[in-house]
Order: structure tokens, then C-alpha cells, then sequence
């Protein structure tokens, strides 16, 4: 049987090109401008969900703080 | 600073400067410039959203606003943040930690595809069973065992959900558990390190007295018997034993002469020494105490350890249910709900912070105690002993009277003996120190190097001559100074019921003085409240004459007294009620009393004791009130109490669910969120303070 008529082989040489392409697309500038980009936007992300709960924290903190005083006089 | 007020009552202010305002580290700097207002109550700073909470005295809404708006974060110094700043940021960590671990819990149920699910429980769960599978290959049957059993039988029940809730649950518990160490940590460490020590400082040839603080690389610090070592650093002259069982655990005295170094927390036992400052490191000790406190077995309260062992123990019954059950029921359903349930990890995790909380507890009530052991110790203890001088008298003995003998006058007596006791941090010492500067005596250092006698008195050479400083044993009985019988008949009828201390120059009585100790206010009232929690035999051991212990014994109530006592004699007494088959808490505060603390099953120094009982001592009182033993009473009997419930509850609940997942009326999945459910809530109730009411401060 002929080799290029072997489905095996041909899944060998799929595996290699797809492993040198997708060494080629890790390693490229732009791969890595999107993932820094993508990091940045999540630790923002985070940053800002932090800022919000903890807004909401104060908030509540304050309503309660409000609250005790009222119940207080 | 830029911030905008989004909260505006009186007396209460919120500032928010919007996130990236000023970093985490910057947290506790700006914390502390509010703080440093005398018109601010407290500040809650968060560096998430840029808070800046601020309660203040009414009257100052104007001057606060002035000052936070020129407040500059970067600009501000740097330094170590307080103690309240340090638990705020704790409680505050710890609080956004589980908010958000229940946050990512949803919304990674909610929204994130099953099969991607799936695939991540099944990784983060192979962990857990590596785990348990490395300990089982050391021939070890623990907990991780079975966390790592119970969660693999789920993958392989393809119960993912269960596995899931499983992990989540087990972190939430080593948060909780990872808190309360942090916290106890913390309030340890501030409530031992309030103490500003002194030290005395060789400058030009004479010794000055400087607050430890103010010490810096490459002075002279004149270190003499007795004292705790304050600083790391070279010996530059002199000779001496030097106690290192603090950094060495050996307790064998080391000798220690010019060259050698000497480290801060050790106690100079013999001799006197003068160190060149390597470095101020007055913490030192501290650290030691804690990490002990954390780490050492030997410290652990034995029902802890028991805990610990039991929990470990269990496990293999677990397994043992689990086949049992598989061999009867032939349904792995009912097997593996044995699996997801078991008694160790509740009492493993609850009992050692039921402990902890409760150290934390005491050192809110100004009550160090240096392990779980001593708590355990304290609850079980039927007797007490207390030391006389300084402990359950008044922590301020005055100096009555002054009677001069040889022709001197009373102010030469006087100035002669503080001059050679101001070295010596023991409260009969202060009693003479302080008389001379009431009586505005002036004492220049006339005499050579003073040497202590551990527990008898002080000897040095004045002018030539020898000159002893004293209990009536050491001068009389073992400096062989001889007394008249019109000089005693004197003594007697001036002295009355008053402590004496005699000072002999070249051989001969050169004076007395008379120190009236009366008892502290509260002493009576805590000798009755330590009664009434269950401590049935209360003594006294004191060097002092038969006439003053015995009317300290009958105002205060007290049992039995010991009175003239040897020093080294004390402890023989500790040991003898030990030996009768008492448990026995010995409260002292002197270097004499190091052996009678170190020989009962639990021992208390308070706030003004020396160094070495401090050090010696398993439990230091800060609060100089004699009624804190009842409290630490109290919070020991409400801890063993409280490790009994939870135990109760253990047992109980688990075996309830092991039933239900035997008959098949509970499923593993719902088992294991019920069994972990009740280990969290019974760790959470484990941080409850044990005293309902807050800390009371007096004065």
C-alpha cells in the first residue's frame, strides 16, 4: 500500500503542520499584542469589580451605620 | 488628593478617590496620617474603590476635609502599620476572599458550558486524590485520604457536582481556618509588643537610662543579672551567664565574654556586661513566642492534640463503613455516602480554632498566654498560689519610714540604698528609687559594679568598703552582719507590720528601710471570684515575716501562707501541693519566684513582673488587675465547654447522616454538602468569642 494513501501517515504530517503553525501563531507579535491586551482587560476587569463591590460594601456599611442611628434616638 | 464625599453625617465622613487612587501599600500609611489627628475616632481606608471612612469629633468637618484634600499617598512616610490598622485589613481580606470564592462558584455553575465543567472538575479533583494517594504510599491514613477517596469515588461516579461542592467546601474551611490564624496572629503580636522597655546606656563612662527605642547601631548597653537581653550584639567587657533557651531551647547558661555575641530575648543569669549594639531587634521574642505558640507540639492543648490524633484515627473506620456497606448493600450509591461523611475533618478544624480564638480572645482581654496547653491547664486547676510582694500586694510598695544606725542620717541612708537598687527592676527596688526622688534625694553612682544575689539582695563596694542591700537572711544570716538587741528592739517597734530591707556598709547595720505593701483593691475581690469558679484552695508563699503575711492572709481570705520562705525554697512548696494532688497555677512576678513558676502546672506573671518571670511565666497578664485570673478562668472553662459541644455535635449530626446515606435516604452529593455545611458552621461558631460581653478596660 502506498504511504500516501496511508491515513496515518497523513494524520502525522496534519499533527506537524498544525504544530508548526500553531508554534508560528503563539510566537507571532500580534498573538501576543492580543494576549496582553486580553490580560489587561481582565485585570481591569477585576480591578473594577473589586471598586464596585466594594462601593456597594460602603454603601451598605453606611445604610446600616444610618439605620442603627435612627434606631438609637 | 482628588476625592469626592459621597457620605456626609455628623461626625461621620466618607471620601472616595476612585480605584487606582493610590495602592494597597499605601493603605496603612494614609491609615495612620488620620489616625495621627487628634479629632479622628478611626479610619477605614480601602485601596479597591479609594474609601477613605473617617469618624471624628464633631467640630472638625471643615479641618478634615482641608486635610484629606492635601493628603499626597506617595508623599507620606513609611512605616510599620498598627495593630488595628493590621486586623481591619484582615477582617477586610478575608471577607472579599469568600465573597469572592462564592462569586466564581456561581457564576462558573451558571454560565461556563457543561462538558468545559466537567473537564475542570475532573483536573482539579485528580489533585486532591494525588494527594491523598502520595500520603497513602507513606503509610499514612489521613484526612487527605479521605477528601482525596471521597472525591475520586465521585468522578468515578461521574457525580461531578458532588465532587465540586466537595472542593469548594474543603477550601472555604482552610480559608476560615487560614483567617483565624492570621488574625490570632496579629493580636498576639500587638498585645506582647506594647511593652517600652529601658535600658541603661554607657555614654562617657556613666550609664544613662534611654528608652529601648531610642538605642541605635554601635551603643554601649550595660546588661546586668536578671535582666532580659534587649538587643543583638557584641560583648565588649565583662562576664557573664547568659540563658539562651529562647533561641536555643537549651536552657543551660552559656558564659559569654568580650567578643561573643549575644542575641536579643536571651536572659543574663549571672554577671554583669556591657554590648555593642548590632541590632535593635526587640522583636525578637516576640516572634519566638508566637511561632512557638503556632508550631510546638509540646504547647498544644492536649484535648487538642487528642483532636487531632482522633480525626486521623477515625479514618480507617471510614473506609472500614464504606466496604462494610458495599458488601452488604451491594449499591456503591449508599457506599460512597459513608465516604463523603466522617467525623475528623469537623473536629480536626474546629478544635484547634476553638483554641486559637480563645488565645485571641485572652490577648483582647490583655491576657498573653503562650499556648493552647496553658488554657487546658487553667480550666482543670484547683489551687492557686499567689507570691506575696509585688503580686497580690500593691504593685507601688512605698517606703514608710527610714532607720538610720551608725550615726548616719536617714537621708544618707536612704540615698546610698537607691543608689545601688535603681539597677534592679523589682517593685521593693522601685519602693526605695521612688522614696529618694519623692524625699528629692539626688544619688550619683558612688559605688563599683553592683552584683545580685538572685532573691537575697545586692552587694557592691562603696568607698572601699562592702556594702550589702537586702532581706534580713542575707545580711544577717549569710553576710554575717550583726544586729543589737536595742537596734532590733528599734526595728520592731518602728517597722510594725512593714517589709524591711537592710542595708549593712563595711560589715555593720548602717540603716533599715521600712516598705508598707498593702494589698492591691482588687486582690480580695479576685480571690473571691476565683473561688466561685471553682478554684478551692488558695495560698500565699512569701520571704516576709510571720506578722505581715499573716494579716495579708486574713484580709484577703487566703487559706494557707508560707511565710519566710527561702527563694529557692518556693517552688518546693508548688511542688509539695502538686505532689497532694492539687493542680496548681502559681502567680508571681519576681526573678525569685522563676523556679516556683517554671515547677507548677500553670504560671502567671503580671504586666510589671521582671523579665525572666515574664519569660518564664506560661501566661503574662498586661493589665496589672488581679481579677483577670478570673476571666482567663472563665474563658479556659468556656473553651473546654465549648470543644465538648462541638464534639457532641460532631458525633451526633454525622451519625445521623450516616444513617440516612445508609438506608439510602440521603445522596452522597446531598450527604456531602449537609457534612460539610455543618463543619463550616461549626468552624465559623468556633470564632465566636466564648465571652459574651467586649473586653471591659479599667483603669
Amino acid at each position: 500500500m502506498s504511504i500516501w494513501k496511508n491515513e496515518k501517515f497523513w494524520c502525522v504530517v496534519g499533527g506537524a503542520v498544525g504544530s508548526a503553525i500553531a508554534k508560528k501563531i503563539l510566537k507571532a507579535p500580534k498573538t501576543r499584542e492580543y494576549a496582553v491586551k486580553g490580560l489587561a482587560h481582565g485585570m481591569k476587569f477585576t480591578a473594577d469589580a473589586k471598586a464596585t463591590f466594594q462601593d456597594m460594601k460602603d454603601e451598605a456599611a453606611d445604610i446600616c451605620n444610618d439605620a442603627k442611628k435612627e434606631a438609637g434616638k | 488628593m482628588r476625592t469626592k464625599i459621597v457620605y456626609d453625617k455628623p461626625g461621620r465622613i466618607r471620601f472616595r478617590a476612585g480605584a487606582y487612587a493610590f495602592e494597597p501599600e499605601h493603605e496603612s500609611r494614609i491609615h495612620k496620617a488620620c489616625v495621627a489627628n487628634s479629632y479622628v475616632k478611626n479610619a477605614i481606608v480601602h485601596s479597591e474603590n479609594g474609601g477613605i471612612l473617617i469618624e471624628y469629633e464633631s467640630g472638625f468637618r471643615e479641618q478634615l476635609i482641608e486635610f484629606i484634600q492635601k493628603l499626597n499617598p506617595a508623599t507620606l512616610p513609611d512605616g510599620e502599620p498598627d495593630a488595628a490598622y493590621q486586623l481591619q485589613a484582615l477582617d477586610s481580606k478575608f471577607k472579599n476572599k469568600l465573597a469572592f470564592m462564592l462569586a466564581r462558584r456561581y457564576l462558573f455553575k451558571w454560565f461556563v458550558p457543561l462538558p468545559v465543567r466537567t473537564a475542570i472538575h475532573i483536573y482539579k479533583g485528580l489533585k486532591y486524590v494525588m494527594k491523598g494517594l502520595d500520603i497513602l504510599s507513606q503509610g499514612k491514613l489521613t484526612v487527605e485520604v479521605l477528601d482525596g477517596a471521597a472525591i475520586g469515588a465521585s468522578i468515578l461516579q461521574k457525580n461531578y457536582n458532588s465532587a465540586g461542592t466537595i472542593m469548594f467546601l474543603l477550601n472555604v474551611s482552610s480559608l476560615l481556618e487560614e483567617y483565624t490564624k492570621a488574625r490570632t496572629r496579629t493580636a498576639l503580636t500587638a498585645s506582647l509588643a506594647v511593652k517600652v522597655d529601658t535600658v541603661w546606656i554607657v555614654k562617657d563612662g556613666v550609664d544613662v537610662q534611654m528608652h529601648l527605642q531610642d538605642v541605635k547601631e554601635g551603643d554601649l548597653v550595660r546588661i546586668r543579672s536578671g535582666a532580659m537581653i534587649p538587643v543583638d550584639g557584641t560583648v565588649i567587657e565583662g562576664d557573664a551567664f547568659v540563658n539562651e533557651a529562647t533561641m536555643t531551647g537549651e536552657s543551660r547558661a552559656v558564659h559569654k565574654s568580650a567578643g561573643k555575641s549575644v542575641f536579643a530575648g536571651t536572659i543574663l543569669d549571672e554577671g554583669s556586661i556591657v554590648v555593642s549594639v548590632r541590632a535593635v531587634n526587640g522583636n525578637t521574642k516576640i516572634q519566638k513566642i508566637i511561632e512557638l505558640i503556632d508550631q510546638s507540639e509540646d504547647l498544644k492543648a492536649s484535648i487538642q492534640s487528642k483532636a487531632e490524633r482522633l480525626a486521623d484515627g477515625i479514618v480507617p473506620y471510614s473506609f472500614l463503613g464504606f466496604g462494610l456497606t458495599l458488601l452488604l448493600t451491594r449499591n456503591v450509591t449508599k457506599a460512597v455516602s459513608i465516604l463523603m461523611v466522617d467525623y475528623s475533618c469537623a473536629i480536626k478544624l474546629s478544635t484547634p480554632i476553638s483554641v486559637i480564638s480563645a488565645l485571641r480572645e485572652a490577648a483582647d482581654h490583655d491576657i498573653t498566654v503562650k499556648g493552647g496547653k496553658y488554657l487546658e491547664e487553667f480550666a482543670l486547676a484547683d489551687t492557686i498560689i499567689f507570691d506575696k510582694t509585688g503580686t497580690l500586694t500593691k504593685a507601688e510598695p512605698k517606703l514608710e519610714r527610714v532607720i538610720p544606725f551608725e550615726g548616719r542620717s536617714e537621708e544618707e541612708v536612704l540615698r546610698i540604698a537607691a543608689c545601688i537598687e535603681e539597677h534592679f527592676p523589682h517593685s521593693m527596688a522601685r519602693a526605695i528609687v521612688r522614696g529618694a526622688f519623692d524625699r528629692e534625694i539626688d544619688h550619683e553612682e558612688e559605688h563599683a559594679d553592683v552584683q545580685y544575689i538572685v532573691a537575697h539582695g545586692i552587694a557592691t563596694t562603696l568607698n572601699g568598703e562592702r556594702a550589702v542591700i537586702g532581706s534580713k537572711h542575707f545580711v544577717i544570716e549569710d553576710e554575717l552582719v550583726s544586729v543589737g538587741d536595742s537596734e532590733q528592739r528599734r526595728i520592731d517597734e518602728l517597722a510594725g507590720a512593714a517589709s524591711v530591707i537592710y542595708l549593712a556598709i563595711g560589715g555593720k547595720l548602717a540603716g533599715v528601710l521600712c516598705i508598707s505593701d498593702p494589698p492591691r483593691d482588687e486582690a480580695a475581690e479576685a480571690i473571691h471570684m476565683l473561688r466561685k469558679r471553682g478554684i478551692k484552695h488558695v495560698a500565699m508563699i512569701t520571704g516576709d515575716s510571720q506578722k505581715a503575711a499573716e494579716r495579708t492572709a486574713q484580709l484577703l481570705g487566703i487559706d494557707t501562707f508560707f511565710a519566710q520562705v527561702l527563694p529557692e525554697d518556693k517552688h518546693r512548696y508548688v511542688e509539695k501541693m502538686k505532689a497532694e494532688g492539687h493542680r496548681v497555677i502559681m502567680v508571681g512576678d519576681g526573678i525569685n519566684d522563676a523556679p516556683a513558676l517554671a515547677a507548677a502546672n500553670v504560671s502567671v506573671a503580671l504586666s510589671d513582673a521582671s523579665d525572666i518571670a515574664r519569660e518564664t511565666a506560661d501566661v503574662t497578664l498586661r493589665s496589672e488587675d488581679l481579677r483577670d485570673l478570673a476571666e482567663l478562668k472563665d474563658l479556659s472553662s468556656q473553651l473546654m465547654d465549648k470543644i465538648q459541644a462541638n464534639y457532641h455535635f460532631i458525633v451526633t449530626f454525622n451519625t445521623a447522616l450516616l444513617a440516612a446515606g445508609f438506608f439510602g435516604i440521603l445522596a452522597p452529593s446531598t450527604s456531602a454538602l449537609l457534612h460539610n455545611l455543618s463543619t463550616m458552621g461549626i468552624c465559623a461558631k468556633s470564632m465566636m468569642p466564648l465571652k459574651q460581653h467586649a473586653p471591659t478596660k479599667r483603669n
